[in-house]
């Protein structure tokens, strides 16, 4: 097992956090990511705010070693896979495109349609699958937004979710505060950091009974 | 004297002879100078008659003639709220004089149907403040409307000075100027330690002036509540609030009270206490503070203006602002911090010319009883904190060239000789210019060959904005005041109170009870970038904290703390105070010593805790934590050792495991002057103090938009934190010249590196009193309790380890 991850077992499933903010699934040979946000920077320097590219390169190449390393079979993503649509023929659309027509010469990749992939092209994209509410692969439900969840079988899945972007803010000695992103699990559920780079982080206080991992720079630690 | 000015003289003093007295002298010497083509800067407080000194000039030279169009003069007032009854004052004269002018206001309370009129049909003067100005200049036909400005007139100067605000305001001076060359500028100011420098930085190089002295200046009178008795070991535990009946019948005594706190939270106390105390004064008693809503606040200002208000409790919000005639006692609750605030706040008093303006300072801990006999003798003596104008805020002239670009676009050699003629920008290196130029265009270095990026294009040389989207979104963001607050705390029915923190809400759980805008409110559930709240019946003392800094004791009022000290010491004091004072003095004094100008304080101490050095610079929270930090790192290269620093106003302490060798020598060499700024760089987390200071940078340089959200996804799709932008930053663009400002701000105005060095040269000067007392002091004893409070977790163990330890020293003591 890799460096700095932490393993817990849900539903009889092994599940391991790691520490690129991903979430693997062994048995079934998946990596699960949320909120890669990609064309974030390019859609803010269209807008004229100028953010460097370079931090989607990064991401995808986190993506790709972590499937590489873990020999995946499958890539979940859970939305939000890109900021917004992504203009067709563009210098970015061109390189993400790319990008997925290499990895999906290895493995599946799957995308549950996040609020800011509303409106993007699919058949641009052709090698990913699409889901539009959820997916359901026992005893899991992949979805977004975790509090848009079919209430069917509420209790007999579990849910891994994005969207939240939770971090964990640490109090240091001092003033200064420090804002980790965590792993936020539940009872019902697990929600995701977000795993752009280039993506903010909303503030979370656990309840009664919740767990939280976070990710720090030598790896995942649970927070008591 | 040519005879038109005569005629004018003539009739501006007939105006005044009307109401029955002459003009002041130095009103003559504005208008005269203003006839002559003079620019300038005023010197006067408020009540003295400044607006008719350089409201008259103008008006008189114009006469009856106003068919001509164009805007004429423009009055820049820093708070929109004041603009209403500037409008009031300058058009009293007007039907005296014959004048057909019309005055109007700009400021972001004005309906866009009225914007639109004062476009076709512009007044002759509009009162303004720099970011409605700054807006007026990014529509393209605003340069036409304005070449003929005769006048600019900068009301309360002392406010922008210092502040990206002032440099926003120099650009936008420099951009009039050179529409119209002839063009005449004054500012109005309050009392400043350099006027010369203040007028200079307004006027910036090219335009010569003068400074014109109104020599009738406004008396205060400063004293103290003062509590029967003092605890001689003191500490911040005490919320304060000891002295609410002496306040209380201050507050029966009087008309109308502004009670004056250093925070928000501090403030939100003080109204419960208050309010608990006398259930029948809540109808009269209000809060006022920056996060509550301004519609809410708008109304209590009403309040005090019609004399409903009993007492306001407030914070800054209130500093400046519209007269308010029936305010006749100002409370200040805990330390002033500084002497020209304190001025500030006791002018909400007494506004009238002539009046006394009279505040009381409340202490909330011992030693700011002492603060109090400071702050008189600071203000007798007008010793007044300075307040440099920046220099090179990069981020402000990027956003002014996005300004100029979608007013009509610029032409880069004239913009370039326009920035180097204020006295922000006279040093920008050719350099810094083209770096500015290619962020705006390109997005800078990083972004070089990215095509999509646009903000600002080059077209026949000329740099404009193309896109209206663009340009609405630079509308959106321009200006340089930041605010902090983003979740509006609402009621469920629908309704805002105010505004909060993220990270308050973000540490809420439904049905968590906290104090805001004076009352108990149960939170309900977040939503959107709203927090929604019912009332509830609870009580609680759980108050937001608001991440505002807190403003440091200023060096000013710290060396007239030192200089009570001395005069105690020498037993030359007078002071009310001292006398309540004097058994913790005396103490001080005999288990240690005194600190005073000429002597430098430093305890040795050893105990069961570890190795203490106390040193109090008596510099200000800041300072003595730059100064702190500087000797731990000096000392530990030295013994490596790992030190515990805790600072406050007057001191700090270095706690670590084993003894050091504190020798003369040893301490000359860590409080020396050498290397300072290397040692300074080693000794803080650069990279995250400058993280926190791109926060304004970023937005103001239009990197990340301003607080308030938006609706609409676009806008939402393009939020980022500031954090998060310095990030990526430092990651794939680390030459960014907006990263090395925000590194140059740390050190220049964080940790005022210069202020420190003059600090380390005047202890050198000092005597240095290095004693060895056996057990915390008062002075000490203080820092210890702080420290304390960082290391344990429970308010209740640390309070009652702090009280058992007074009580033990107390016995000592006797």
């Amino acid at each position: 097992m890799t460096e700095g991850t932490v393993s817990v077992l849900i539903h009889g499933e092994t599940l391991v956090f790691h520490p690129q903010r991903a979430l693997l699934w062994p048995r079934r040979r998946t990596v699960i990511v949320a909120d890669t946000h990609f064309g974030k920077s390019s859609h803010f320097a269209r807008h004229g705010i100028a953010v460097p590219a370079g931090s989607d390169e990064a991401d995808r190449q986190r993506i790709t070693q972590l499937v590489k390393s873990a020999d995946s079979l499958r890539l979940i993503i859970l939305g939000d896979f890109v900021h917004a649509p992504l203009p067709l023929g563009s210098l970015e659309c061109d390189r993400l495109q790319r990008w997925v027509e290499q990895l999906a010469g290895f493995l599946e990749i799957h995308v549950v349609s996040g609020n800011h992939d509303v409106g993007t092209s699919r058949t641009s994209l052709p090698s990913i699958q699409w889901w539009d509410t959820e997916l359901i692969d026992f005893p899991f439900r992949f979805i977004h937004d975790a509090q848009r969840a079919r209430t069917l079988d509420a209790d007999a899945l579990f849910t891994l979710s994005g969207h939240i972007h939770p971090v964990k803010q640490l109090k240091k000695l001092g003033k200064s505060a420090l804002r980790v992103p965590v792993f936020w699990q539940k009872a019902s559920g697990l929600i995701l950091p977000s795993f752009g780079l280039f993506t903010g982080g909303f503030a979370v206080v656990p309840a009664e009974g919740d767990h939280m991992f976070a990710v720090g720079p030598s790896g995942v630690v649970p927070l008591r | 004297m040519a005879p038109e000015i005569v005629e004018r003289l003539k009739k501006a003093r007939a105006w005044f002879a009307q109401r029955g007295r002459l003009p002041f002298e130095f009103q003559e010497h504005m208008w005269l100078a203003y006839w002559s083509g003079e620019s300038g800067l005023l010197n006067a407080s408020t009540g003295t008659g400044k607006t008719l000194a350089a409201w008259l000039g103008p008006v008189l030279e114009m006469g009856g003639e106003a068919d001509r169009p164009g805007i004429r003069v423009i009055w820049i007032t820093p708070l929109r709220a004041l603009a209403r009854d500037l409008e009031s004052a300058l058009l009293e004269p007007l039907p005296y004089f014959d004048s057909k002018w019309r005055v109007e206001q700009r400021t972001g309370d004005t309906s866009g149907l009225r914007r639109a009129r004062q476009k076709t049909r512009p007044p002759h003067a509009l009162i303004t403040t720099p970011e409605s100005l700054t807006l007026l200049l990014t529509h393209a036909d605003a340069s036409q409307a304005l070449s003929r400005l005769d006048a600019l007139i900068v009301d309360e100067w002392h406010e922008f000075l210092g502040t990206k605000r002032g440099v926003q305001m120099e650009l936008v001076a420099s951009r009039l100027r050179s529409l119209n060359p002839a063009l005449r500028i004054w500012g109005l100011s309050a009392t400043l330690p350099d006027l010369d420098g203040a007028m200079r930085a307004l006027l910036g190089n090219t335009l010569k002036g003068r400074v014109i002295r109104a020599p009738l200046q406004k008396s205060y009178v400063i004293d103290s509540l003062l509590p029967d008795s003092i605890d001689r070991f003191p500490w911040g535990g005490h919320l304060g609030l000891k002295m609410l009946p002496q306040v209380l019948k201050r507050l029966e005594g009087g008309r109308t009270t502004l009670i004056f706190t250093n925070t928000r939270s501090q403030a939100e106390l003080w109204y419960q206490a208050i309010t608990t105390a006398r259930l029948d004064w809540l109808t009269i008693t209000a809060i006022h503070h920056g996060s509550i809503d301004a519609k809410i606040r708008r109304r209590i200002e009403e309040g005090i203006k019609a004399g409903s208000l009993r007492c306001v409790v407030c914070t800054s919000s209130l500093d400046l602002g519209v007269d308010f005639p029936p305010v006749d006692q100002v409370l200040q609750i805990g330390s002033p911090k500084g002497v020209a605030r304190l001025l500030q706040r006791a002018g909400r008093s007494g506004h009238k010319a002539g009046e006394i303006s009279r505040a009381t300072i409340v202490p909330t801990l011992a030693l700011e009883v002492l603060e109090a006999a400071a702050a008189r003798h600071a203000v007798a003596r007008m010793e007044l904190e300075p307040r440099p104008p920046m220099r090179l805020a990069l981020d402000v002239l990027a956003q002014h060239l996005v300004t100029l670009a979608a007013g009509g676009g610029f032409d880069p050699h004239q913009a370039l000789c326009e920035a180097r003629t204020t006295h922000a920008f006279e040093q920008l290196t050719d350099v810094q210019w083209g770096w500015v130029l290619d962020f705006i265009t390109r997005g800078g270095t990083a972004l070089q060959g990215y095509p999509q990026f646009r903000r600002v294009s080059i077209v026949d040389s000329r740099y404009v904005v193309q896109s209206a989207d663009l340009v609405r979104r630079h509308r959106q963001n321009v200006g340089t005041i930041t605010s902090n607050a983003s979740i509006a705390i609402s009621w469920l029915k629908g309704g805002v109170l105010g505004h909060v923190e993220e990270s308050f809400v973000g540490r809420l759980r439904p049905g968590a009870l906290f104090i805001f805008a004076g009352r108990t409110l149960k939170f309900v559930r977040a939503r959107d970038s709203v927090a929604y709240v019912r009332l509830a019946t609870g009580s609680t003392r759980f108050v937001p904290r608001w991440q505002g800094a807190r403003l440091p004791l200023s060096v000013s009022l710290g060396l007239e703390l030192l200089d009570v000290l001395g005069s105690y010491e020498r037993g030359t004091a007078t002071d009310p105070e001292l006398t309540v004072l004097g058994p913790l003095l005396d103490l001080q004094k005999q288990w240690s010593a005194m600190p005073t100008p000429e002597h430098l304080l430093i305890e040795v101490l050893e105990n069961r805790e570890g190795f203490h050095l106390f040193v109090f610079p008596f510099l200000g929270r800041m300072l003595n934590e730059g100064i702190a930090s500087l000797v731990a790192l000096r000392a530990a290269r030295e013994t490596p050792r790992t030190f515990s620093i805790t600072t406050n106003e007057y001191g700090f302490e270095l706690l670590c495991a084993e003894p050091l060798q504190v020798t003369p020598a040893a301490l000359r060499r860590w409080f020396s002057q050498d290397e300072l700024v290397a040692d300074l760089l080693a000794s803080v987390n650069l990279s995250d103090l400058a993280r926190r200071q791109f926060r304004d940078i970023a937005r103001i340089a239009g990197l990340v938009d301003s607080g308030t959200p938006r609706r609409g996804k676009t806008a939402r799709q393009l939020q980022a934190s500031s954090g998060l932008m310095f990030d990526v930053l430092e990651r794939h663009d680390p030459h960014n010249l907006l990263l090395q400002q925000a590194r140059r701000e740390v050190l220049e105005r964080q940790l005022d590196n210069q202020q420190l060095l003059d600090s380390l040269q005047r202890m050198a000067a000092q005597t240095w009193r290095v004693m060895t007392p056996k057990r915390y002091t008062p002075l000490s004893f203080p820092l210890w309790a702080d420290r304390l409070q960082t290391q344990t977790l429970s308010t209740e163990t640390w309070q009652k380890r702090v009280e058992r330890e007074a009580r033990k020293l107390e016995r000592m003591a006797q």
